[in-house]
């Protein structure tokens, strides 16, 4: 090779830039979606939740007062929901859904629907969802859910509202989800 | 070389065009009388109980005779399953039209301790005004259950809000004399039970 030092220093610094601008991309790319933030190869898409109502089952005011009394204040006072998503690592590393917040239910837990061979439903809370390197997470009905206990608020169809998802190694990510119907 | 091969298997292959042909022109009617669900043939009687409605009237399955009806034993705490087949009924139901006035859906719940018959009326009045919610004392929502192969058991599996209900979550369609004729399991769309109500409504 006969690059002086100067060729070499201009050639790493073109190839800085290179670098640099294709980081500012793989950025721009990973922040610009509608509704997805997610940094370091995480990309969360489609989240929308069941609509609800701050009491649970009914929404007359008059019925309002009749659950808590009736649990004994055993159980969450108010609604439920659920919010399902798809998230996909286009990471070269496995990550993991480990918890979500949201201001507008009491308690939020990761849950697993399912249904054996006889037809019986179950719903148990995990402890996480894993997302694996170059895979695919869909949380959906009947499989993976992001229960919502004890609404604050009435989620109507159309509402849109923050949640913010924590993962094991890409950390917190706050996405938008819609209200609609399934 | 056998002689007849040739001849039989040239008119079996004409008489698979002439079907293919004659399905493809609509003229065979498949798909037509196709059944997701599973039919129980014979249909099967159901035992009668006496459940819990909202303002606390007494209704029983019976009282829903002379109409088809589709039975959903659920509970408005659930998220997930529950409401997923809820509004794939509603929507069978708008499809059949003005023959869907001849389907009534009710919901018994599982978890008489959270949903009075008030709330579980409120929860599935949200996917159709026309829906039924039914409660009442867990043992004769049991009775019902059991009499129609449903299972239902209350869970604690560390949720903060407290107990779940595993339950069946199939659909249970009685024909117009009440008779058990058809169970719709999780999962089909509402197109797939709007084929299936409408089967049972022929019969
Ligand atoms: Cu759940």
């Amino acid at each position: 090779m006969t690059h002086s030092s100067g060729e070499r220093m201009r050639w790493a610094s073109m190839l800085g830039l290179v670098v640099l601008a294709v980081l500012a991309l793989g950025l721009a790319a990973a922040c610009g979606g509608r509704g997805d933030g997610a940094p370091a190869g995480l990309q969360v898409k489609g989240a929308w939740a069941r609509p609800g109502l701050a009491t649970p089952g009914g929404g007359m005011a008059s019925h309002a007062a009749t659950p808590g009394t009736a649990m004994g204040g055993h159980a969450a006072e108010g609604g439920t929901s659920a919010i399902f998503l798809t998230i996909s690592n286009h990471g070269r590393e496995a990550d993991r859904l480990v918890g979500v917040t949201t201001d507008l239910a009491k308690t939020v837990e990761i849950h697993r629907s399912s249904i054996d061979a006889s037809g019986v439903m179950r719903m148990e809370p995990i402890p996480g969802v894993d997302i694996p390197a170059g895979g695919t997470a869909e949380l959906k009905p009947g499989a993976e859910h992001i229960m919502l206990i004890g609404l604050t608020r009435e989620l109507k169809v159309g509402d849109r509202f923050p949640a913010t998802l924590r993962f094991e190694r890409a950390g917190e990510v706050t996405i938008e989800v819609e209200v609609r119907e399934p | 070389m056998r002689r007849w091969i040739i001849p039989v298997a040239g008119s079996l292959l004409i008489l698979l065009l002439v079907g293919a042909g004659a399905v493809a022109a609509g003229w065979l009617p498949v798909g037509r009388d196709t059944v997701h669900g599973s039919v129980i043939d014979p249909p099967l009687p159901i035992p009668d109980a006496t459940l819990t409605g909202a303002g606390g009237d007494a209704r029983q399955l019976s009282d829903f005779r002379g109409k088809v009806v589709a039975i959903y034993f659920g509970y408005t705490y659930c998220p997930d399953v529950c409401p997923t087949t809820l509004a794939a009924l509603a929507r069978a139901k708008q499809a059949l039209g003005k023959r869907g006035d001849d389907v009534q859906v009710v919901m018994i719940t599982v978890d008489p301790e959270r949903d009075t018959p008030e709330i579980t009326q409120e929860y599935v009045s949200r996917f159709d005004p026309t829906f039924v919610g039914l409660g009442g004392d867990v043992a004769r929502i049991r009775q019902v259950a059991t009499g129609m192969g449903v299972y239902f058991e209350k869970q604690q599996r560390g949720s903060a809000g407290g107990y779940l209900v595993d339950h069946t979550a199939t659909v249970l369609v009685l024909d117009r004399n009440g008779d058990l004729r058809l169970m719709l399991p999780y999962g089909l769309t509402a197109e797939q039970i709007a084929d299936d109500l409408r089967w049972v409504l022929k019969q």
